[in-house]
């Protein structure tokens, strides 16, 4: 009879820069491919998501934000995306993005959790009009179950501070 | 009208407003007089904020919120109010030169500010420490949602928000959305005052989007030659005069506000000449 063999310990994998390119590029093609509740798995249970409508504003709680979800209105807003009456995804978004100029800006002790900053082109595509948004983007990732996972996430787009139509399809 | 920029400032424990939190400034390819048929339109949440109600009833209260969410949901939930609560419950008070309220809407017991909510009660003794009892019961009793000052303003004072409308060409408007902070109010107060901006203003909110994308819509309608008129009729026969020279829906559905807005119109188009046609 053949011995179950002994659980082999996995060495956390490294919070390096490849492996957080590797994140990006997995969440954006799920962005770009509409697979919002494969986004959403992505995020921590009480993670929280932020689009400010100033360059380098403070907190979310004291200003206006293009978008500031904690988990309960995140998992509201990717429902809703995927609702038949969401008239203003009719016709829907098409949006291609890169993301690029990945930086690992802190890591904790521990190696279980790190901010990482990166740059971020989204081109979108609805009826006529093609919009480009573009900025810089703060993710906290945290390692669980030796996975990464997204605790925060901050985007600062450049023209966040001037007249936009609706922003439906999360960048 | 007086009542509603009264009630903007009475409710304010220190008798003074401030604007602060920032500013909204979103855009639609439109024209600008389809943002104040929408404000006091009490007729549509229902069926354009479907999706963001569906969702929102259909989200569980067990998962993690800081508060913010806890706001939006009520709201958004609040907009599923079936279409008997508008015509029994809320009404529409229109009065010379374009102006208009909606009111007796969001009762205080039910919404964000909830009685039961700590930091409302904390609102409420401060009110009271400030005016007296009675006073405060005063100005807590005036429920209005939106207020319409034509042709360019608009504000809500219970959830301290004020719009204003810019037109930029026939087919492009950019409304710049304000909060004001009640001086003497509860610092957390403010929290939910902005909590309730990013769901009812914000550019990325899950219910502004869908009036903009109707705004946007009724641009490419109004734009074809598939249409001569628009309708603006509902509650014309039912609608009855008011003090002031005004007239009121026989409740929130009447569009009654619209052809007051038209008939200011009319009149700043024409320098007066036209008679007034009784909304």
């Amino acid at each position: 009879m053949k011995r179950a063999a002994a659980p082999r310990r996995l060495k956390p994998r490294p919070l390096d820069v490849a492996r957080c390119e590797q994140f990006f590029m997995h969440e954006a093609r799920l962005l770009d491919d509409g697979r919002f509740d494969e986004w959403l798995a992505l995020f921590t249970e009480d993670a929280w998501y932020w689009i400010p409508t100033e360059p380098d504003q403070q907190s979310p709680f004291d200003t206006v934000s293009l978008v500031y979800d904690d988990r309960r209105l995140l998992e509201t807003r990717v429902r809703r995306l995927k609702s038949q009456r969401i008239y203003s995804q009719e016709p829907p978004s098409r949006t291609s993005r890169i993301v690029a100029n990945v930086t690992v800006e802190e890591v904790t002790p521990d190696r279980s959790a790190c901010t990482v900053r990166s740059k971020f082109l989204v081109l979108e595509n609805r009826r006529a009009a093609q919009r480009l948004f573009g900025g810089t983007a703060l993710h906290r990732l945290a390692q669980r179950d030796g996975n990464l996972r997204i605790a925060w996430k901050r985007v600062d787009l450049l023209n966040c501070d001037t007249p936009l139509d609706g922003i439906l399809v999360p960048l | 009208m007086t009542t509603s920029l009264d009630d903007m400032v009475d409710r304010a424990p220190d008798g003074e407003i401030e604007v602060a939190g920032g500013v909204f400034k979103h855009a639609y390819d439109a024209n600008w007089k389809l943002y104040f048929e929408n404000l006091c339109d009490a007729a549509h949440p229902l069926f354009t904020h479907r999706s963001s109600i569906e969702a929102a009833q259909q989200q569980s209260d067990a998962v993690h919120s800081d508060g913010t969410g806890e706001i939006a949901l009520r709201q958004m939930r609040q907009n599923g109010a079936p279409y008997s609560f508008w015509e029994s419950q809320v009404g529409i008070w229109t009065y010379p030169n374009g102006h208009s309220f909606l009111g007796d809407y969001h009762d205080d017991a039910k919404l964000v500010a909830a009685m039961n909510d700590p930091v409302f009660r904390d609102y409420i003794a401060a009110l009271e420490a400030k005016k007296g009892k009675a006073c405060a019961k005063d100005v807590l009793a005036v429920r209005r949602w939106n207020s319409i000052v034509y042709p360019n303003l608009s504000f809500m004072s219970q959830f301290q928000q004020l719009r204003v409308v810019h037109p930029i060409a026939v087919d492009r408007t950019v409304v710049h959305a304000y909060t004001f902070r009640l001086k003497g109010a509860p610092a957390r107060m403010f929290r939910n005052t902005i909590s309730f901006a990013n769901t009812v203003n914000g550019t990325g909110s899950l219910v502004l989007t869908d009036d903009l994308e109707i705004y946007n819509r009724i641009g490419i309608g109004l734009a074809s030659e598939g249409t001569e008129w628009l309708q603006v009729g509902r509650g014309f026969s039912t609608d009855v005069p008011d003090a002031h020279g005004g007239r009121r829906g026989r409740n929130s559905t009447s569009e009654v506000y619209i052809r007051n807005m038209l008939d200011a119109w009319r009149a700043y188009m024409t320098n007066g000449h036209a008679a007034r046609a009784a909304a």
